[in-house]
Formats: structure tokens, sequence, C-alpha cells
């Protein structure tokens, strides 16, 4: 019986023994820095993140990873090609334990000599979340054609993603403009382009199909932002052109010819404007309330002369609001980007109204074909305007804030200067934007041959609540038309 | 018969019917990917899509492809005649009837291989269901089956429960068809339902009829023929079942010799019917041009009857990429003028497909970008526009983007070796410095920024010589511009600001100046340096002398005549020439 039991324990030793991996004990040590893709090096991350998963770019005929912090287990991963895989449930573990510490990935790779160990990458957890979801759409980086196109949900805990809806049900119509009232997936919209155009919104559990284009508006309602009490959306109507360039970076130019505002009642299905932001002289464009719903900012910009695009430049301006009696006050400039020789795109305010976000390039407002658009600060309480150190020398354009306002998603075109991807920074306490990153995939080579753009990303604190299905059967009904007030 | 069957198909789609091959592999491009294969899940009928995508790359080699489709459509026949194997066995002769409305289909090139390979997985699965003569096995195989078809084939399973039903109903005697079959059929109807409603979300016709077209009122005739099929054959030999004593067996052998010599006649003769060799033609032009086989493509041209807008195209780039454009121009048929040239942008899928490339040859690297990537999202993924893209891309500069094509070109199988040429200058900036392909490239380009002009070449070519005079090509292509206009005095302006001083012209060049010179005598001095040989003006007063004694007229012209200056600019202006037969002067 004590020798059968002897042999249990040395079988049970053996399986525990054989479960754990072995660290790397007997290694040289190498200056040179570890290169991985993505680069996942110096970076904050959220607490809940999925597993940052990468590619060791080093040559080695076997490679070990250990990911490790203050508290908590080492995470080992061996890895063949370099690929490293990192298991979730250990993941989530560790980050969990570890809020506001630092995480160190220590990479081994082994060579005709042995063990190699690279200098270890280290990393900080925030203690702050990111919210769960992020909403984009998936389309090809076209000119005029579109085919297949698709609005999705990322779980940013894991690596699932859904369907919001895709227009494969909707005779590949075009879906675009999604947008959320203050990062909740209960109240959201997007446009429909085509045999079955019109504006989906679904707010308090309502599914609606709305045409809102009425008398007077230069185009359809194109870009939206919801007034945070979740009733009203303010749109841009723009008459917009596109421009091929025959040489040189930028492809192609999209310009607005006419542009107004007006605020779409969502209860009441009206739409209304105001001569001060929907003026004959200026092209008003980019709307974005205030947190409070008492301004809202958005761009503005004298039209083009004779097609000469590059003299179009958008100052970032802002107007009082009264909900409660639909009135304006008079147009402020917040930025004077046309005086520096510049132009803004998409004002974003962080959720505590004290910073404003947008995208600056030369000229125009299309900013994701010009490489040289770069994201800015303004500081709502000082008026001191600042480039943010997550810029490339490629595109960085549309942006938006985390509900907590620590974190910032931004598209940037960075990686392959072709499609834009979604990349994710941190804003600590004292209002400093850390390192960029991408966001993760299960395979890190993912985005190599992606050949897809992220369009429009928005952070939402869960998921979309509406079946895709009733997406597409509001979308198949006839729109209600809107009235004018 | 079945080899004969199959060695006639071979020698077809090897041959005269490669062109279908060449189309349909241009059109299709199969990855060993992951990601590539997840895309085909989100709707039903993608595995069979995926297998279309995957045997569609052999016909990159067409002895390969057409090997290929020899052996599927052996297939189907195979399936059938396992199917067909009760008496009366002169029935087998039916079993080359669905084959043969394939091959109907098939030749025309958009028509894939989809539906074949659909179709077959529904005959495979038709025969086990006859196999199995245990009524509960038989049962839960359709049960199954009709499930999986679903998802595999999308609506060409309609053909497979409806052949369980009539094949349950009439050959096999089991006491619970009664409640089988009702249930089969509900579970049968139900499942695109629940499919399109809960796991692809799309819409009713589309969920019932994928593979088919999106509705019934969109489903190709096809589907009617095979399925009228699948409804009257069984009918039909059960019918017959009962009279296997139809034919004697001394009678039944030369019938079922007759039957054969007849089926594989009918087979050459659909063949022979559904060959289409202007299509031919145009395919294989376009295919040529890809791979800068330009003497093919002139080649083809010159055979060509008619005149084509895409035949036009390529005669004239192929015309262009020879050095052959200022001498042989009117050699060709030049009866569409200038929109022989160039296609305009109207979001045209098919204009897409083709149009860039002149953009390429000519320098308009970016424009050539915005067609392939037109043509890539209307078209969908596949070699030529990843080429394209990949080539300017790395034209332009941009090197990991380019490395995003090439990577994608490298996960198929028959482009990694064109993907070899090209990585390196995507990975080494230095090699990318010294390459000669690109520095050649880049030297066509603008000097300067414009905005495209996409309705009219003219003005951009103008546009792109100011900026780069050295431009060749674009110099070339814009005097054919003119003299196929009618714009005379612009193709002599134009060739005395860009041509070199004293460097001689071609006859082409020559009898367009000795028009010109007539109509401004007093330019002579201005055009001094441009040489215009005797035998061109010898020429000239030869025709006026024939104009003058034989006055042919546009619909009216005496072959003599034609014989004798049909290739000259003369002749395109006065008797070819859509835009009038009168010189359009600058103004």
């Amino acid at each position: 019986m004590e020798t059968k039991r002897g042999y249990i324990l040395i079988v049970i030793l053996i399986v525990l023994l054989a479960g754990c991996k072995s660290s790397v004990t007997d290694f040289t040590e190498t200056d040179k820095l570890v290169s991985i893709d993505p680069d996942y090096s110096d970076i904050v991350l959220p607490p809940n993140i999925a597993p940052l998963n990468f590619k060791i770019e080093e040559e080695a005929t076997e490679y070990r990873v250990d990911i490790y912090s203050e508290n908590g287990k080492v995470i080992q991963i061996k890895s063949k090609n370099g690929i490293v895989d990192i298991p979730i449930s250990k993941w989530k573990k560790l980050l969990a334990e570890n809020r506001g510490e630092k995480l160190f990935f220590s990479i081994y790779g082994k060579s005709e000599n042995g063990w190699v160990k690279f200098p270890e990458i280290e990393n900080t957890i925030a203690n702050e979340n990111i919210d769960s979801h992020l909403a984009f759409r998936i389309l090809y980086p076209g000119y005029e054609l579109w085919n297949d196109m698709g609005i999705y949900q990322r779980n940013l805990e894991t690596f699932e993603q859904k369907p919001i809806i895709e227009n494969k049900a909707l005779g590949n119509d075009c879906v675009n403009c999604h947008s959320f009232a203050a990062n909740s997936p209960e109240t959201m919209m997007f446009h429909v382009r085509g045999k079955n155009g019109g504006t989906i919104v679904y707010s308090e559990g309502e599914l609606k199909k709305r045409n809102i284009k009425v008398e007077g508006m230069p185009g359809g309602a194109v870009y939206p932002y919801w007034h945070p009490g979740g009733k009203m959306i303010a749109f841009s109507s723009n008459r917009i052109k596109q421009f091929f360039h025959s040489t040189g970076d930028k492809y192609i130019e999209v310009s607005d010819f006419i542009s107004d505002l007006i605020v779409y009642d969502v209860e009441e299905n009206i739409v209304r404007s105001d001569s001060s932001i929907a003026t004959k002289e200026y092209m008003e464009t980019f709307p974005t309330w205030s947190p409070d719903g008492k301004y809202l900012y958005y761009t503005r910009a004298l039209p083009p002369v004779d097609e000469d695009l590059k003299n179009v430049r958008y100052n970032l301006m802002r107007i009082a609001f009264n909900a409660t009696n639909n009135t304006w006050g008079q147009p402020e400039t917040i930025y004077d980007a046309v005086a520096i020789g510049k132009s803004v795109a998409f004002p974003r305010i962080s959720p505590d109204g004290k910073t404003l976000v947008f995208t600056m390039a030369d000229y125009g407002n299309f900013t994701i074909w010009h490489n040289e658009a770069d994201l800015y600060q303004v500081n709502l309480e000082t008026n001191k305007t600042e480039i943010l150190p997550v810029n490339s020398d490629w595109v960085e354009s549309y942006h938006s804030w985390s509900s907590n306002g620590r974190w910032m998603v931004f598209s940037s075109k960075r990686r392959d200067t072709q499609c834009a991807r979604p990349y994710f920074f941190y804003f600590d306490k004292n209002g400093k934007a850390h390192k960029p990153f991408i966001m993760p995939q299960k395979d890190p080579e993912f985005y190599d041959s992606f050949l897809r753009t992220y369009n429009i990303p928005e952070l939402i604190t869960g998921e979309v609540p509406v079946k895709e299905w009733d997406l597409i059967d509001a979308a198949h009904q006839d729109p209600v038309q809107a009235q004018a007030d | 018969m079945n080899a004969l069957f199959f060695i006639v198909l071979w020698a077809y789609y090897a041959s005269y019917g490669k062109y279908i091959l060449i189309y349909q592999e241009n059109h299709s491009l199969f990855l060993f990917d992951k990601q590539y294969f997840y895309k085909f899940l989100y709707f039903p009928g993608g595995l069979a899509e995926y297998l279309s995508a995957f045997f569609t790359q052999f016909f990159y080699s067409p002895i390969l492809g057409a090997f290929l489709i020899a052996l599927i459509f052996l297939l189907i026949t195979f399936f059938i005649q396992s199917v067909l194997n009760r008496p009366p066995h002169l029935l087998f002769l039916l079993s080359y009837i669905p084959a043969l409305i394939f091959l109907v289909f098939f030749n025309q090139p958009e028509f894939g291989l989809t539906l074949a390979i659909a179709f077959t997985i529904n005959l495979g699965a038709i025969v086990i269901f006859n196999k199995l003569a245990k009524t509960r096995w038989r049962y839960c195989f359709a049960v199954l089956a009709v499930v999986i078809l679903y998802f595999t084939c999308a609506g060409v399973y309609h053909l497979f429960w409806i052949s369980v039903v009539l094949y349950e109903i009439l050959y096999f005697q089991s006491k619970s068809k009664k409640i089988f079959l009702p249930l089969f059929i509900v579970l049968a109807l139900y499942v695109p339902t629940f499919a399109g409603q809960n796991i692809f979300h799309i819409h009713f016709n589309v969920s019932y009829f994928r593979l088919l077209g999106d509705s019934l009122n969109e489903m190709p005739p096809i589907f009617f023929a095979l399925v009228g099929f699948f409804i009257l054959v069984p009918i039909g030999t059960w019918l017959l079942q009962s009279k296997s004593n139809l034919l004697s067996e001394k009678m039944e052998k030369p019938f079922v010799i007759l039957g054969a010599i007849f089926m594989l006649t009918l087979t050459v003769a659909i063949l022979y019917r559904s060959y289409d060799k202007k299509v031919n033609q145009m395919i294989c032009t376009a295919h040529e041009a890809r791979a800068n086989n330009w003497e093919q493509v002139l080649k083809i041209s010159a055979d060509y009857d008619g005149s084509n807008y895409l035949m036009a195209y390529y005669t004239n780039l192929a015309l262009l990429k020879s050095g052959k454009m200022e001498n042989n121009l009117f050699e060709f048929n030049q009866e569409l003028g200038t929109n022989g040239l160039f296609f305009t942008w109207d979001r045209s899928r098919k204009k897409s497909e083709h149009g860039g490339l002149l953009y390429y040859e000519l320098g308009f690297i970016n424009e050539a970008h915005h067609w392939a990537f037109e043509s890539l999202i209307s078209n969908g993924e596949n070699a030529p526009q990843l080429k394209m893209l990949a080539l300017t891309n790395l034209i332009n500069g941009k090197r990991e983007s380019a490395a995003k094509y090439l990577l994608k070109l490298d996960q198929s199988l028959f482009y990694s070796n064109w993907v070899e040429q090209y990585m390196p200058l995507c990975e080494d900036s230095t090699l990318w410095a010294k390459s000669e392909f690109i520095r050649e490239k880049r030297a066509q380009m603008p000097d300067a920024d414009f905005f495209m002009n996409l309705n009219n070449l003219a003005p951009d070519l103008v546009q792109l010589l100011k900026s780069n005079p050295q431009n060749e090509a674009a110099f070339r292509f814009m005097l054919s511009f003119y003299l196929l206009s009618n714009q005379v005095d612009l193709f002599a302006e134009t060739l005395k600001e860009f041509h070199p001083a004293n460097q001689a012209i071609s006859s082409m060049y020559q009898q367009a100046l000795l028009i010109f010179l007539s109509a401004h005598p007093d330019k002579a001095e201005e055009y001094k340096d441009f040489n215009i040989d005797l035998a061109t003006k010898q020429k000239f007063s030869a025709y006026a002398n024939a104009m003058r004694s034989q006055q042919p007229r546009r619909g009216n012209i005496p072959e003599k005549f034609r014989n004798e200056f049909q290739s000259t600019y003369w002749y395109y202006l006065h008797f070819v020439s859509p835009h009038g037969n009168k010189v359009i002067t600058k103004n």
C-alpha cells in the first residue's frame, strides 16, 4: 500500500514539475534593445486590456518570454517563431493584481552560442480602466467606390469582435458616422446611404429610422455629435467634393464647398438651426458639445475660391446654447488656426470639460488623407494649446475620449502609411499624454496584411444592446421624415 | 465514354477555352491564410466559394486548370451515373446533361466554379443518401446533410432536399417516411431562416438563395434547368423501372453506342457554340498587356474584327509601349478616335479594372493607384490589382504600404516569385534608392502636383508635359491624342515645343505636319527643322490626286484607295475619325 502511495506521489510530482515551464537560467546578457512588433514598450496600459501579443523581431532559433510585475506569478512563454501569445487568464490576473505597478517583459533568444537575454521592456499598468469596447467601421481605405463594410464593436478586454451592423444585409449600402452619447452603447446612431438610406437612431430602448434632411439644408445630415442629455444630436450638413492629386504623398483631397450646422431633436423629430451656425459666409462643420451641454464647439472656414483647396482653413469655434429654449449666443473663436496657416478638425472635449483635443493639418478638414495631420490639446481653462507627444510623421486623425477621461483612442496611419489603425494612449492626472500603442490583436501579425482601414474609433462602456438583426430590420423600413422647426 | 468526355474537356480548356481560365484566375486570389479562410464563414455557401477560389488558383497554369475543370465535370457525371445506376442502363446517357448545362454557363467568363462545386458536393450527398439502405441511417444522414449543405453550399442545397424527398418517395419502401418527410421539409426550409437571422445576419432572400442570386427572380436559368433535371430524372427512371426490358439486350448496346456518340458530339457542339472569339481576344489582350507582352497584344489586335473600346485601349497602349505609336498608329483600327485611347472615370467596375494601366505607363502613379484601389474594392482582391498597388506604393516611396500588398500576394501559391523581385526594395531603402526600375518610373512622374481631370486625359497630359517635359511616353500619347481628335494645330504646336530640334520625325508625324503647313503656309519657317521626306510629299500628292480622281466618300471608299492609303493620317482624318472629317483648329 505504501509503495503504491509512493508511486502516486512520484507521478503527481512529475506532473507538477512538467506543468512548470522553467525560466532560462544559463544566459548571457546583451545591451541591444529587443525589437518587438507591435511596439509595446514604455507604454501605460489599461489594467483591463486584452493580452498585448507581439512578435520578437530578433534572429533566434527559440524564444522565451517572462512577463511579471510586483505581485503575482510570472507568465512564462516559449516560442519557436517569435510570436508571443500570452495566455489571457494569466494576463488578466497579473494586470488585476498590479494596478499602478510596472510590468516587465524579459525576452530571451537562443542562438548557436546559447541563450541571450535582451534588456527588459518596461511598461506601466494604469490604475484606471479603459472603456470595455471600441466601436469602429471597417472598410477599404478607398476613394469613391465601396463594397462590403461594417460597423463593429471590439471587446478590448478580450479579442472578441462582433458586428453592430454589416452592409451585406443592406445590399451593400454604405453605413457610416456611428456616434454614441457620452460613450454609452445605449444611445447611438448611424447613417445608411443608398437604397435603404436614412439615419438609424437608438435611444431609450427604441429603434427609429429618420430622414434628417429638410429644406434649406445644403446636403443630408453628416457628422454627428450627441448632446450629453441624449435627446438631441448636432449634425453638420455638407456638400462635399473629391479631388485626386496627380503626384505627391496625398492621393486624394476631399473638401466641403458648403456646410452648415443643425440640431436634430430625437424625441420630436425636428430639425433646428440658427443663422449663427448656418451662415452664408462660412462653412461650419464637426460639431461637438461641451460635457455640460451649454456650448457647441465646431470648426469654421471660408469656402474655397476657384477650387483653391490649400487655402481652406478652419478655426476652432464655440457658441453658447440654451437647451431649454433652443437659443444661441454669438460665435467665439477658441483657437485661431488660420492665423498660423493651419486648419482644425474633430474637436473632442474630455468628460471633465477641461481639455479639448483636435486634429490639425495644413489645410482642409478631411485630415485622414493628410500626412501632416497631428493631434493637439487645448487646456480650456487657460486656452493654452500644445501638440500632443503621440504623433508620428504620418496621419493622426479621428480621436475619442474614454468615459473616465483617462484614455483616448485615435486613428493613425503610421504603421503602413495607408490604412488607419486604432491607437490608445493614457492621460495621467497631470494631463500628460503617454506613448500610444496599437489595439492588440490575437495574431500580432494581423495588421501586416490587413488591407482595410479602421474608421471612427469610438470608446463605449459596453456592448451595444441591440441585435444586429433588429438594426437590419430597422434599416429596411422607410424613414420617417424629420420636420423643420 | 467518361474518358473521352474528360479528354475533350481537358483539351478544350487547355487550348481554345483557356481565356475563361485566365479571366477567372485574374479575378480571384486564394491565400493560405487564416484570416482569408475566416471571411468565407460570414455567409452561407462560403465553403463552396473557398473551394472555388482554391481550385481557381490553379488556372494560373491553363493545362492544370483545364485538368481540374475536366475532373470536376467528370465527377458531376460520375455522381449522377451512380444515382442513375438503375435499369434501363440507357439512362446513363442522361448523366452527361447536368455537366453539359454547366458547360454552357461556365463558358461565360464571370460564371466561375462556385456553383459547379456546390452542385458537386450536393450530388455527392445525394449519392450517399441513395446508398444508405438502412432507413435510420438514411434519415440521420439526410438531416445532418441538409444543415451542412446549407452552410457550405447555400441556395444550392435546395437540390439536395428536393432530391431526398423524391428518391425517398419513389425508391424506398419505408413506413416512417410519412412522418419523416414532412418534418424533413420543415427542417430544410427553416434552416435558412434560422441561420439568416441568428448566425449570418442577412436578409431573407439572401439566406434562401445565396449563390443563386438575391431572389427567385434573379436566379440564373441554370438553376431551374438543374432543378428540372433533378425532378424529372428520378420520376422518369421510376416510371421506366417497370419497363426495364424496354430494349432487348441486343438492341441496348447499339443504342448506348449511338447515344454516346450523340453526347460527345453535343459536347463538342456546345463547346464550339459557346466559344467566343472576341471575348477570348479581349481577355487575352488584357492578360498579355499586364505581362508586358506588347507584341502579342498587337498581334491579337491585328486579328480582331471590328472596333471595341477595350481592344482599342490596349492596342494603343501596346503601340506606345512597343515604341510604334509614332509610326504605326493608323495601321490599327482607330474608328473610336480618342475614345480608344483611355477610359473616363464613371465608377464602372469593368473600367476600373483596366483604366489604371495607362496611367501607370504614362507616369501618373497616383492615378494608377486610384484606379487599382477602386478595382480592388469593386472586383475583390486579385493579383493584377494587388501587384499594381504594390508597385505604385513602391514607386511613391511608400515602402511599408507596398510591403503590405506584397505580403498578401506572398500568401498565394503562384505569385511568390514576383514578390521576391520587389520585397527587397521595401525592406532596404538603399536598394530602393538605387533601383533602376524605381528611378525610371519616378522620372516619368509630374514634377508639380495638380488635380486630375478624370473625364479627359488631354488636360492632364498637358500639365504633365509642362511639369515634366522629359516624359517621352506622355509626349507620344499627347501627339496621338491630338491626331486622333483632328487637332492638327495643337499637334504641331506640341511637336515643336517638346520634340528635340533637328531630330527626324516619323512619316506619320510628317503626314500630319503637311496638313498643318498646307493650312498655315506662313509657319513654314518656324517648322523648317522638321524635315519632311520626299517620299511623304510624293505620297501626299498621290493622295490628293486619288481624292480628285476616285472621289472616295465615307461609306463608299474604293478598295484600291483604301489599300493604298488606309494607314495614313490623311485617310484617318477624312474617312475614319469620329470627330468629323475636318481639322479642328485651336480655337
